[in-house]
C-alpha cells in the first residue's frame, strides 16, 4: 500500500528496507531503516533487554533529529522534570507560580518562569523541540545583545581550544577580544 | 461592529491558491507575550485589562491604517463567537469568550490578532489554497512592527516566551489544510499518518485541536517551534505537505483508474442525497461535500468549482445556517434550513448533467 519506497530514517541515503514497530504511550511508531544501519544499531543478536535499550536510543535518536515531541526513552523519561515522583518547591520570585502547578497544566506563569525554572524545565524543552537554542528571528533591541553573546561563547570556545593545543599567542588575541566585547556589553547596558 | 462581520469573515477564502485540488488552505501564526506581565492563562483580571489596554494603546497605527476592526469577545454574543470560530477567524479557545479577550480583523478576515488567548498575543493571517511563503513574509512584516511597538519577552536561548512551553522560539505554527478524500477511499490514510508521526507534524481536523476527521479533512502542522528558524519550518511543512499531496493525487488516479464506476456512483449518489434530502446535519453534509469536491476534478458539475466548495465547508457550519436562515439554535430547524440550502444551489448546479 505505501506508494513510494521510504529512505533509511538513521542514515536518510539508502532505502529502507528493515521496519520496526514499537508501542510508544500505546501508540505504534514505526523506524524504518536500511540494512546497514539496522545491523549497526543490532549487530548481533541481541538479549530482549538490550534490545529494548538499543531501541529507544535509536526512537530518541531520531525522534530528537527530526523535532517530534512524545515519545520517550526510558532514560529520559526518569529525569524528565514532569516526573510525578519528586515533589520540587521552587516559585517563582516574579509572579509566584509554584513550579508544581506546571505539573497540572501545561502552561507557565510568566515568561521570568523559564528562568527561575530553568534547570527544571530544560529537559522537557529538549524533549519538546528537540533542541534549546533559537535559531529564528530576533527582536530588533534584543539582537545587538543577542551578537554580543553568541560571539562570546564563540570566543571563549577558541580561547579553550587555543590553550588546550599550547598556543598562547593566539589565545593573548582571543582573550583581548572577549575582554573588548564584555566592556561593550556592559556600557550598551 | 461597524462592518458586517457575518458576510465578510469568509472573503479570504474566495483569492485563488496552488494545488487547489488538495490543498484547501493554509494559516501561519505567531505567539508573543509582553514581558513583566504574567500569561494570560494565569494573570489577574486587572492584567488582562493592562495586556489590553497597553495593546490597544500601541497598535493604533498599525489597526487604523489597515482598517481592522476590533471586537471585545466579552461584549458579543457566543453565537457570534462560535461563527468568528467556525470562520477559523478565532480559536476553539477564544470561543469561550471571557473579560478583555479581544480581536483586531482584518476587512476579509485574512489576518486576526487575537489578545488574551492563552498568549497575550496571537496572530494568523489564512490564505486560501498553498500560499505558505507569501503569508510568511506577510506575517513577519506585521511582527516586526508589533514587537517594535510593545515590550515583548524573549530570550537569546529560548526565543519567544510563551505561555505553554509547546510554542517556544519562533512561536510559529505553520499549518496546511488539506483534502484528503483519495487516500481515505483507498484506506492509505492510516499508512499516511504513520508516514507523517516520526516527521515532527501533527495532524488534526478541520476546527484544529481534538476535532475529528470529518469531510476527509486534515491539517497538519508543525510540532516544534524552537530550534529551526521560522524559513526552515516553512520548508519543513512545504515539504512534508508535498508529500501528502503527491500521495493523494496517486490515490485518487489509482481510484479513478482501477474503480472508475465505483467513484462516478458514489459522487452522484452524494449529489442525489445533496440535492433532494430534507434533513441534513453538519457531519453528514461535510462527509458528502467532500464526496463532491473529489468529483469536481473529473468535471462532473460544469457549474461547481473547489473554490465553492471550499466555502461550502465553512458556509455550511451550524452558526453560519443559523445566521443566513435565522432559524435560531433549534437543531432541526437549522438542519432543514441546511438541506434546503444544498438543495437550492444543487438542484441548480446539477441541472444540466
Amino acid at each position: 500500500m505505501i506508494v513510494n519506497p521510504v529512505m533509511c530514517m538513521k542514515c536518510n541515503k539508502t532505502i529502507a528496507t528493515v521496519k520496526f514497530t514499537k508501542m510508544v504511550e500505546g501508540k505504534p511508531h514505526e523506524i524504518h531503516l536500511c540494512q546497514n544501519c539496522a545491523a549497526s544499531v543490532s549487530p548481533y543478536q541481541p538479549k530482549m533487554s538490550t534490545l529494548e535499550n538499543t531501541w529507544s536510543e535509536v526512537l530518541s535518536q531520531l525522534l530528537a533529529s527530526s523535532g517530534s515531541a512524545k515519545p520517550l526513552s526510558q532514560e529520559s523519561k526518569a529525569d524528565e522534570s514532569k516526573s510525578p515522583q519528586e515533589k520540587i518547591d521552587a516559585v517563582c520570585d516574579f509572579c509566584g507560580f509554584p513550579f508544581e502547578n506546571y505539573r497540572k497544566s501545561p502552561f507557565l506563569g510568566c515568561s521570568v518562569c523559564y528562568t527561575a525554572f530553568e534547570k527544571y524545565l530544560i529537559n522537557d524543552i529538549r524533549r519538546i523541540h528537540g533542541s534549546i537554542q533559537h535559531t529564528g528571528r530576533i527582536p530588533m533591541r534584543f539582537r545587538k545583545l543577542v551578537e554580543i553573546k553568541r560571539s562570546l561563547d564563540y570566543l571563549k570556545r577558541e580561547l579553550q581550544e587555543a590553550i588546550k593545543c599550547e598556543n598562547f599567542e593566539q589565545a593573548a588575541i582571543l582573550r583581548d577580544k572577549i575582554r573588548h566585547l564584555n566592556d561593550g556589553k556592559s556600557s550598551g547596558d | 461592529m461597524k462592518r458586517n462581520l457575518y458576510s465578510e469573515s469568509d472573503i479570504w477564502l474566495k483569492d485563488e491558491g496552488g494545488c487547489e485540488n488538495v490543498v484547501i488552505s493554509s494559516r501561519i501564526r505567531l505567539a508573543r507575550n509582553l514581558s513583566k506581565i504574567p500569561f494570560s492563562t494565569h494573570a489577574k483580571p486587572e492584567e488582562l485589562a493592562n495586556v489590553e489596554r497597553l495593546v490597544d494603546e500601541r497598535i493604533q497605527s498599525i489597526l487604523a491604517f489597515n482598517d481592522y476592526e476590533s471586537i471585545s469577545l466579552h461584549d458579543v454574543s457566543q453565537f457570534t463567537r462560535r461563527y468568528l470560530k467556525e470562520s477559523h477567524i478565532i480559536s476553539p479557545e477564544m470561543e469561550k469568550g471571557g473579560e478583555h479577550r479581544k480581536v483586531y480583523l482584518s476587512p476579509g478576515g485574512r489576518i486576526s490578532i487575537m489578545v488574551n488567548e492563552e498568549d497575550h498575543l496571537r496572530f494568523q493571517i489564512l490564505a486560501a489554497g498553498y500560499n505558505l511563503r507569501e503569508i510568511l513574509d506577510e506575517l513577519i512584516k506585521l511582527d516586526t512592527k508589533l514587537v517594535e511597538l510593545l515590550p515583548i519577552a524573549f530570550s537569546e536561548q529560548l526565543g519567544f516566551l510563551t505561555a505553554c512551553p509547546t510554542n517556544l522560539g519562533t512561536g510559529l505554527r505553520v499549518s496546511v489544510m488539506l483534502h484528503l478524500p483519495g487516500l481515505v477511499f483507498n484506506r492509505q490514510i492510516e499508512d499516511t499518518i504513520k508516514m507523517l508521526q516520526p516527521l515532527g507534524v501533527t495532524i488534526r481536523g478541520f476546527y484544529g485541536e481534538d476535532s475529528e476527521f470529518t469531510g476527509d479533512v486534515f491539517q497538519i502542522s508543525n510540532e516544534a517551534s524552537l530550534g529551526k528558524n521560522e524559513e526552515a519550518i516553512v520548508d519543513s511543512i512545504e515539504s512534508i505537505a508535498n508529500k501528502v499531496i503527491e500521495q493523494e493525487e496517486e490515490a485518487r488516479m489509482e481510484l479513478f483508474d482501477k474503480r472508475p464506476l465505483i467513484v462516478e456512483d458514489t459522487v452522484w449518489r452524494s449529489f442525489g442525497i445533496l440535492s433532494q434530502a430534507r434533513l441534513m446535519d453538519t457531519q453528514e453534509t461535510m462527509k458528502l461535500l467532500s464526496r463532491i469536491r473529489l468529483g469536481i476534478e473529473r468535471k462532473y458539475f460544469s457549474k461547481m468549482n473547489h473554490y465553492i466548495l471550499n466555502r461550502l465547508f465553512f458556509s455550511i457550519q451550524p452558526a453560519h445556517v443559523e445566521y443566513k436562515r435565522q432559524t435560531g439554535p433549534n437543531n432541526q430547524k437549522r438542519d432543514a434550513a441546511r438541506a434546503e440550502l444544498l438543495r437550492c444551489l444543487f438542484t441548480q448546479s446539477g441541472s444540466d448533467n
